[in-house]
């Protein structure tokens, strides 16, 4: 259980926006579950390259608390600029430790996404002294409302979790999506009530 | 006099000369890529307005004076930032 409960905090983590934004960007960004807190930074050095930081707490059902940080990489391997639309393959990974092991993370995600609507999905590969296991994520999304773009932008969107080897579970998440220029912030609770809130700047 | 009259032709030589340059793009579909390209033309020599639209797809550059700004460094730096040039047209 503590081991399910360590892969459910590290991974939500991931879920926020794309790993890498523009030329010379810079993300800061923060998620909190009833367990959680992680607070990331990232700078993109290319508009297909990026390196940050990601400092990581959470409490396990045990009440045990376990701290991470991590130094990533993370790579926009290909993007599909459309009219209307865009899509694109990122490659994640980071190494880094807690108090007591190493630890790395390695990833590819993928994503699609216009005006109105979003679908991404992910996989994840964590492993540590403790765990060593996969995790797969998927996301719609639909904005009812195209927005002026000096206006609140709202989307409503479905997030799924699944993990291999653990619960065998699909973990689902309906949340809110609100972006103002250059802020993002979500807001929602699993079909089993744990709150999720997330905040992200970028300039 | 003269004073008046040498202003009013350096305002006017510099809105004479001035020329704006109209980017069709591809890609551009939320905030994040407005900033981007905003960010990529902010210190770009002769720039002095870069608007984004993203209903039309159009990233409009007003520059100091005529072809200031190359084609092929319009077309660099919009790919730079993550984005495909469709077309651009000068007026």
């Amino acid at each position: 259980m503590k081991i399910l409960i360590l892969f459910l905090m590290f991974f939500s983590s991931q879920l926020r926006a794309h790993p890498v934004i523009f030329d010379d960007g810079v993300m800061w960004g923060q998620m909190m579950t009833p367990d959680m807190t992680d607070l990331q930074v990232h700078y993109s050095f290319r508009y297909n390259w990026s390196f940050g930081a990601n400092a990581w707490r959470f409490e396990n059902a045990a009440g045990e608390k376990r701290e991470y940080a991590f130094a990533k990489l993370n790579h926009l391997l290909k993007r599909w600029n459309n009219a209307d639309s865009q899509g694109n393959v990122y490659l994640h990974s980071g190494l880094g430790s807690s108090r007591d092991s190493f630890a790395w993370v390695a990833g590819a995600e993928a994503d699609w996404e216009s005006r109105v609507w979003f679908l991404s999905g992910k996989w994840m590969h964590f492993a540590d002294k403790v765990v060593d296991q996969d995790l797969y994520v998927a996301r719609v999304g639909h904005s009812p409302i195209i927005a002026d773009v000096n206006s609140l932008q709202i989307w409503f969107m479905l997030q799924g979790q699944y993990e291999k080897h653990m619960s065998r579970t699909v973990k689902v998440t309906p949340l809110l999506r609100f972006f103002y220029h250059n802020v993002l912030w979500e807001t929602g609770a699993s079909l089993d009530g744990d709150y999720m809130l997330s905040f992200m700047i970028h300039y | 006099m003269k004073k008046i009259l040498l202003l009013a032709a350096l305002l006017f030589s510099s809105a004479v000369y001035a020329e704006t340059v109209k980017v069709d793009v591809n890609g551009m579909v939320c905030s994040m890529c407005i900033q981007g390209i905003k960010k990529k033309f902010g210190n770009v020599e002769h720039v002095t307005e870069v608007d984004v639209n993203l209903d039309n797809k159009v990233v409009t550059l007003t520059t100091h004076g005529k072809n200031d700004v190359s084609d092929e460094t319009i077309k660099k730096l919009i790919t730079e930032a993550g984005y495909d040039v469709v077309k651009i047209a000068r007026q």
